[in-house]
């Protein structure tokens, strides 16, 4: 059974299946993945990060200074691929399962 | 790194509220977003909502932080191996109290005079209920099915304050306070020490918690029906020395409400309620190798040590509790404390499984 995962999570690891992300990249692609709907903050960003990295489904790819800071990219795993890609069959099975419901009501009602 | 700007001092105070660890392993790296989201954003230090975040992160990070520092070596094996005694020691009171405190072959139980509360049915107190869960929780360990054990053994150990509660908002007879304290804790550390294991383990568990609590029950039941035959020594009861089954004058001194108050059960709880106790503090005493961290541990135990019994007991009863609360008292607060360090030792062994974020990272 595959564990529910919560969408900013789910948004991260889809901002980064292509390629590596900065900690600012990653807020940015978040931000426009969800349509502005999920806007990290940098410590809901680390939090999320540090149980990715912890869970080994993300991992620290290089790191740059730019303009005086540090810039740190990450990167999507293996396992992190595998996860991301069941959470999509399991949202598609959702929908599936929601649409297919729908039409029922519309059928009956 | 530039100088530190003014801006930049604001958002590396921030950092402060993290672990020194999690600080040099990710602090710059945190840092460096913070700037640029305020860059986008036009401001120069931090907003409250991402201060927060910060905030929040950071106890996490601290939590996270003692957890993996805890040695749970020894509080894990204390559980496993009191839990099986607990189980077996607290149905062996059950079944002893129902013996001698409820029904005495031949002999009708009143209670009268003492706490001027109804009987319950047949019986002379509410105490047969608790039993029959305890009895039914050592009925299924028994036959292998620990998790219905677990059940029941939950049950029990909400059950006893339950009781307390409800017989005497309802006037009805219940055993002491005392003891049906010392059976919720029984009960508490039988379900979380019980293990869950594969079918073989549990079979001999179940051999083993059987095989114990019919030796002990024997043991104490012939004690007592000893004690029952013999004139009674240095008891303070004047000219009544010995049960007489004819007179009920003596009864009440010997069975049933004098088994509880007097003769039998008080020392039964007073022996095996600091078992328990030294027990766990065995366990407990090997995570004092890491002293700061037991103690924010401990902490957490430490509301349950207010639980004191002795107050609560003015919530029901007319007079104070003597002297034997303090020693229940200090059961709850070891009980606590060791609960504490078991649920905090899980949750570490359970992320222990994965890679570090330090070391990824």
């Amino acid at each position: 059974m595959v564990t529910e995962m919560r969408d900013p999570t789910v948004y991260l690891l889809t901002a980064l299946s292509s390629g590596p992300r900065h900690g600012y990249a990653l807020i940015t692609e978040v931000a426009d993945l969800s349509d502005g709907r999920v806007r990290l903050r940098p410590g809901t960003l680390y939090g999320a990060l540090d149980r990715l990295l912890s869970d080994g489904h993300v991992a620290v790819s290089r790191e740059e200074i730019v303009d005086g800071r540090l810039r740190r990219y990450y990167e999507l795993t293996p396992d992190g691929a595998t996860v991301l890609a069941e959470q999509a069959a399991r949202l598609r099975r959702l929908a599936e399962s929601t649409t297919a419901a729908l039409r029922l009501r519309g059928a009956t009602a | 790194m530039s100088a530190t700007s003014p801006a930049e001092a604001a958002f590396r105070r921030l950092l402060r509220a993290y672990p020194r660890s999690w600080r040099t392993a990710h602090g710059e790296a945190l840092l460096g977003v913070m700037l640029d989201v305020a860059d986008a954003d036009g401001r120069d230090r931090p907003t409250a909502r991402e201060g927060t975040a910060v905030v929040r992160h950071a106890l996490s990070t601290w939590a996270n932080a003692a957890s993996d520092r805890l040695d749970r070596s020894g509080v894990v094996p204390s559980f496993a191996g009191i839990g099986p005694a607990a189980l077996a020691l607290g149905t062996t009171l059950a079944a002893v109290s129902f013996l001698f405190g409820e029904w005495f072959p031949g002999v009708p139980l009143t209670w009268a005079g003492d706490f001027h509360a109804a009987p319950f049915g047949p019986f002379p107190s509410a105490g047969p209920l608790l039993y029959a869960v305890w009895l039914l929780a050592f009925g299924a360990v028994v036959a292998g099915a620990v998790g219905t054990g677990r059940l029941l053994l939950a049950l029990a150990a909400v059950g006893a304050p339950v009781l307390l509660t409800v017989c005497d908002r309802a006037g009805v007879a219940r055993p002491p306070l005392l003891f049906l304290y010392t059976m919720a804790l029984f009960a508490v550390v039988a379900l979380v020490g019980l293990p869950r294991q594969d079918g073989a383990t549990r079979r001999r568990l179940g051999a083993v918690v059987g095989g114990a609590t019919a030796a002990v029950t024997a043991l104490l039941t012939a004690v007592t029906a000893l004690g029952l035959a013999l004139p009674a020594w240095d008891f303070p009861l004047g000219s009544v020395t010995r049960l007489d089954v004819r007179d009920p004058g003596t009864v009440d001194f010997f069975v049933g409400l004098g088994f509880y108050r007097y003769f039998g059960l008080g020392t039964i709880t007073l022996l095996a309620t600091p078992v328990v106790i030294g027990w766990l503090l065995v366990g407990l005493a090997t995570v004092w190798r890491r002293p700061a961290r037991a103690l924010a541990a401990g902490l957490l135990g430490v509301p349950a040590v207010f639980v004191d019994p002795g107050t609560l007991s003015k919530l029901w009863l007319p007079g104070p509790l003597d002297g034997e609360g303090t020693l229940l008292t200090l059961a709850l607060g070891v009980l606590s404390v060791a609960l504490s360090l078991l649920v905090v030792g899980v949750r570490t062994a359970r992320a222990g499984a994965a890679p570090s974020p330090g070391a990824a990272a």
